[in-house]
């Protein structure tokens, strides 16, 4: 039995038939990201401190892990916080250099006045924060910024602080201090930021 | 005899290619991770204990995986097996960080891990649209990561994305179970490129 096809009209839908299966057979596609990452040091880093060890870790509860998805958005509490019960003197931030995590000359004067200013409260806890600035990938940035608050946090012990109630995290480049893009703001946003919670 | 003949292959075609309405059955994807390459995670000599904690569902609609719609009209429904995806993909995570050299404790064990993983699905969802002559599969995957390790108590966070599509000329489960399964498996994957073992401790790998 021989098929013959001689009207156009059959040919046209043979060719839509055709057509339509092979346009309807196209690739798969299969498309994955990491949409952010974050990484919240433990109370006792390993690496180091060795005159540091047998420390009590301090409460770890998870306030302080931050996802990138509500980066901000959740910060401003509510109701006004009551008057603050520190003392007027604040401490003072530490800078770094580019893609550094070693502490400056020029920061060991503050580090030495936050020292002195928290030997006068031994009960008091600390969050060493590190931040870094914009250059670089997200998980770069967490990992150098966790570098700088230890260092920070390894120059306070230096300076006599105890650690006991030292606790390090790291927001990489998620929580700018200043979000233009020029040396002097990325320098601002290279930072560790003391807190007392 | 010839028209009669191209007209009766033509419409036995077009039945093919439409299909048939959905009669919202419950279509069962067997899921199973396909890791790729041979590569382990870790040095094979000391590898850490990990323990898969629990999943959350943190999905919009967590009732099934989604559904077919049908060009006659009508839907067939897509779920896991057990109809629990929280711990599908639990289990997932498991066989893959295991076929990556990882020593995954099983469910229940009283050893103690050096890394504790938990997760949450924020998305999971899987769509198969019938359409003239083919059948257009989609799915989509959002996991929340998070992981203690023991030693430090540090933690790693990771929100691990996934979309994957596929037209087929004929639908068949299978099709969509494959889709789903590549892309689990490259989201675990980019959590295990994105990440190192240190000191039985897991950390973000530093580019």
């Amino acid at each position: 039995m021989s098929l013959q096809i001689r009207r156009p009209c059959d040919i046209l839908v043979l060719s839509l038939i055709v057509l339509t299966i092979v346009s309807g057979c196209s690739g798969r596609r299969i498309t994955t990201a990491v949409e952010d990452q974050a990484f919240r040091a433990g109370p006792s880093p390993a690496p180091v401190d060795e005159a540091a060890k047998v420390v009590p870790p301090i409460r770890v509860e998870e306030p302080e892990v931050r996802v990138a998805e509500q980066p901000v958005a959740s910060v401003p509490p509510a109701i006004p916080a009551p008057p603050p019960a520190e003392p007027p003197a604040e401490l003072s931030d530490v800078y770094f250099d580019f893609d550094r995590y070693a502490i400056r000359a020029d920061a060991r004067s503050a580090l030495k006045r936050n020292a002195d200013l928290l030997k006068t409260q031994p009960n008091q806890a600390l969050v060493i924060e590190g931040y870094c600035d914009e250059r670089g990938t997200s998980a770069y940035n967490l990992v150098l910024g966790e570098r700088r608050a230890q260092a920070a946090k390894r120059s306070l012990q230096d300076l006599g602080l105890t650690l006991s109630q030292i606790q390090i995290t790291s927001y990489g480049k998620e929580r700018p201090f200043c979000t233009e893009h020029s040396e002097a703001c990325w320098q601002s946003n290279r930072r560790t930021h003391f807190r007392q919670p | 005899m010839t028209h009669v003949l191209i007209r009766l292959i033509g419409g036995m075609g077009l039945v093919t290619l439409v299909g048939c309405a959905g009669t919202g059955e419950v279509i069962p994807l067997r899921l199973h991770v396909v890791p790729t390459g041979t590569e382990k995670a870790v040095e094979p000599a000391e590898p850490p204990k990990v323990a898969i904690g629990e999943f959350e569902d943190g999905r919009s609609v967590q009732t099934g995986l989604g559904v077919r719609t049908h060009l006659w009209g009508g839907v067939s429904y897509f779920d896991v097996p057990g109809g629990k995806p929280t711990e599908t993909v639990a289990h997932l995570l498991a066989d893959y960080l295991a076929a990556k050299g990882l020593n995954v404790l099983k469910q229940g064990s009283t050893e103690r891990a050096d890394i504790v993983l938990t997760g949450k699905i924020l998305e999971l969802f899987v769509h198969a649209k019938s359409r003239v002559g083919f059948t257009e599969m989609t799915t989509k995957t959002k996991l929340a990561i998070h992981t203690k390790n023991s030693s430090d108590e540090s933690i790693v966070r990771m929100t691990l994305n996934g979309a994957g599509s596929e037209h087929v000329f004929w639908f068949d489960p299978e099709d969509l179970e494959e889709v789903v399964n590549e892309v689990l498996t490259d989201s675990f994957g980019k959590l295990v490129q994105d990440t190192t073992v240190v000191n039985r401790m897991l950390r973000l790998k530093t580019p």
